[in-house]
């Protein structure tokens, strides 16, 4: 089947992949490398937002987050932040499972995403195959980006380089507390947390934990926590009343009631 | 800086040595040859060229048969637990005996003994063994994702340096060679040199035909689409780490396994991370000591040098911002070998230590020498006694500190 179209399949191996016509060592190296070799893959928005942001209604991702509208679509946050969004692998592990057939073993992926300029986020995912778990959770990770805000220890001169004000987040039993300080020096705390405080674009910080940091897991999401937090909390400099906008889903009411043609046909 | 603090110019990072050490019995065990007893009498074999002669000798010698030998992770840990449990008890009392015609023919019949995972310890034991070389595996594969690649590309001889993943993204794109993504792959380095080894032998790495000629080779190879592994050779398993997931299941019946639906808080749990001391441990602030535990450190530092850190912290009223500034001042105290309190300076730590105990100086002095900016940064770059200050005496104050109260109000008061 697979030597029929020898000359139709020449170029692409991602076709190929997905026939499942001719395996590789593996079906996650036949997938993964099929993904990348295609280049961009259309994107058809299901959700409403997906939709705005497809047709450029919506400027920036801080438009979407000054809303809180849930992001259900990870293209979304990639079509506004892309390429500057580097992601790290914290760590794979086997997990075990009891079923009736015996034990099942699987690796399980925790991943953290960031642009070091001021968005972060956190994604696990459980796969058969170690690439596959990567990539389920690099799309749980953008799903969870969150913006970070940052400010200045004393003078307001230059970038801000450091948490705005002092910041606790909590996860399981760990509390991890950044706290502000002055520009050069650096992130002071555990390899984990100083990863993603490094990805999130907080140059300067100092950070005080609490509880059985040895699980790294509650430590990470405790750290992310805290780092959400810093938009979260209402400094003076916010006190001033701004005007009520309306939602996107309000302003371009009309443009979503409208039936979704996409421009070219595709075969399923 | 007067001229006396020449010598106090620090150039370059300081850091404690890192005390975090993974290195078990079996990593040197999975990691290259060892050598092992037999179970049952002290013949010594080396592990890996040897072990059939073990498992030979062991079945004349013994009649001592293991089942599914070949699955067991680390024979030698499984050698040395056994050879423990059996100086203990008989024989008989894990293994299933089981009788045969002697070669002889003279119709008598003996015993053999076999080894097998009915026996449930036997099963844990090969279940944990599996488990650690899993682990050890994915930890492999965690270093060589962090150390960079420097070798020539295979087919084009461009001399690459920086990522693995780029160079195995490089292959796929320019060459078209598929070895796999580079997530699932282990011991790299060997894989390339396997693959580089075939090439240079002009043999084709997936039909392994031999050719004349390089360019006749890369043609074949190019015109049937061989540039792959050939998904039946097993010396090429252990590459990928999917063949060290479960034992006996290779990756083609992993393949098969149905993906089971995702149930959320089952496979989106942070917790079941855990790792020990893989933080640095906390220093103590005079001595090398370290403790894993922050409250181990401060008991010690209180038994061997009697100073009682919490006491001094709310006596003074530090806040945390002069409790950072103190950690760092006595840090750079100790490094100059010269004391806290009276800032004597002495030629090696224990003259320094011995002139603190004898003076009681294990104390602070008055605030203008240590809190100054210069203390806000680290001395040492991985401080874990940094990390655990206790800030809870500003829980009032509400985060708002007091250096930055005068500008706040000021935006405040119209």
């Amino acid at each position: 089947m697979a030597d029929a179209g020898r000359g139709g399949f020449r170029g692409g191996f991602g076709t190929r992949g997905a026939r499942g016509g001719l395996r590789g060592r593996g079906r996650g190296r036949g997938r993964g490398r099929g993904r990348g070799k295609e280049g961009e893959k259309e994107w058809f928005p299901v959700t409403k937002l997906g939709r705005l942001v497809r047709d450029g209604k919506i400027r920036s991702l801080e438009e979407i987050y000054l809303f809180s509208l849930p992001i259900k679509e990870y293209e979304i946050v990639d079509f506004f932040l892309g390429s500057a969004l580097k992601d790290e692998v914290l760590k794979i592990m086997p997990v075990q499972k009891q079923t009736r057939a015996g034990q099942r073993t699987r690796f399980k992926a925790f991943v953290a995403i960031g642009d070091s300029n001021g968005h972060i986020g956190l994604g696990v995912k459980c796969s058969k195959e170690v690439a596959t778990a990567i990539r389920g959770a690099i799309v749980l990770a953008k799903l969870s980006v969150v913006p970070v805000r940052r400010g200045y220890w004393g003078n307001k001169i230059g970038k801000p380089h450091t948490v705005p004000c002092k910041v606790t987040g909590k996860c399981g039993s760990v509390r991890v507390r950044l706290i502000p300080a002055p520009r050069g020096t650096g992130i002071v705390s555990a390899p984990v947390p100083k990863k993603l405080l490094q990805m999130a674009g907080i140059e300067d910080c100092y950070t005080s934990a609490r509880g059985s940091t040895g699980t790294l897991g509650n430590f990470a999401k405790a750290t992310y926590a805290a780092i959400a937090k810093t938009y979260a909390y209402l400094t003076p400099d916010l006190w001033r009343t701004q005007l009520l906008t309306r939602s996107p889903y309000q302003e371009f009411a009309d443009f979503l009631a409208k039936k979704y043609v996409s421009t070219t046909v595709r075969e399923a | 800086m007067a001229k006396s603090n020449k010598k106090e110019h620090i150039f370059g990072p300081l850091k404690f040595p890192d005390t975090s050490s993974k290195t078990t019995l079996e990593t040197f065990a999975f990691n290259g040859d060892c050598m092992t007893c037999c179970i049952l009498c002290d013949s010594s074999f080396m592990l890996p060229e040897q072990k059939d002669s073990l498992l030979m000798h062991m079945f004349k010698t013994h009649k001592f048969v293991i089942a599914d030998v070949d699955n067991i992770a680390c024979l030698k840990s499984y050698a040395d637990y056994w050879r423990t449990r059996f100086a203990e008890k008989p024989l008989p009392y894990f293994c299933t005996t089981m009788l045969c015609d002697t070669d002889n023919g003279s119709g008598a019949k003996e015993e053999y003994f076999l080894l097998s995972d009915i026996v449930p310890e036997d099963k844990l034991l090969r279940e944990g063994l599996q488990k650690k070389r899993l682990e050890w595996i994915l930890d492999v594969q965690a270093k060589e994702r962090e150390t960079p690649i420097s070798r020539s590309c295979i087919m084009c001889r461009l001399h690459f340096e920086g990522r693995r993943a780029d160079y195995f993204t490089h292959l796929h794109e320019k060459h078209n060679l598929h070895l796999g993504s580079p997530e699932n792959l282990v011991f790299t380095d060997k894989l390339l040199d396997a693959v580089e080894n075939m090439m240079e032998k002009l043999q084709c790495i997936f039909c392994e035909g031999y050719f004349k000629e390089r360019n006749i080779l890369k043609e074949h190879m190019r015109k049937k689409q061989h540039k792959r592994i050939n998904p039946n050779n097993k010396s090429y398993d252990r590459f990928y780490v999917v063949n060290y997931l479960e034992m006996g299941k290779n990756w083609q019946e992993v393949q098969d396994e149905r993906d089971e639906p995702d149930v959320l808080d089952d496979r989106t749990d942070w917790s079941d991370w855990e790792e020990e001391n893989v933080e640095p441990k906390i220093v103590c602030l005079f001595c090398d000591e370290g403790r894993s535990n922050f409250e181990d450190t401060l008991d010690h530092m209180s038994q061997s040098h009697g100073f009682q850190y919490k006491d001094i912290c709310s006596s003074y009223n530090l806040n945390f911002y002069q409790q950072i500034k103190l950690v760092n001042y006595i840090r750079l105290q100790m490094y100059n070998l010269k004391c806290s309190y009276c800032d004597k300076a002495f030629g090696i730590k224990k003259e320094l230590l011995v002139h603190m105990t004898e003076e009681n100086h294990y104390k602070i002095p008055e605030s203008a020498v240590w809190d100054q900016p210069e203390y806000y940064f680290p001395t040492y770059e991985n401080d874990s006694f940094l990390c655990h200050l206790d800030d809870t005496q500003d829980e009032g104050n509400n985060l708002l500190d007091a250096d930055l109260l005068p500008d706040l109000r000021q935006l405040v008061i119209p």
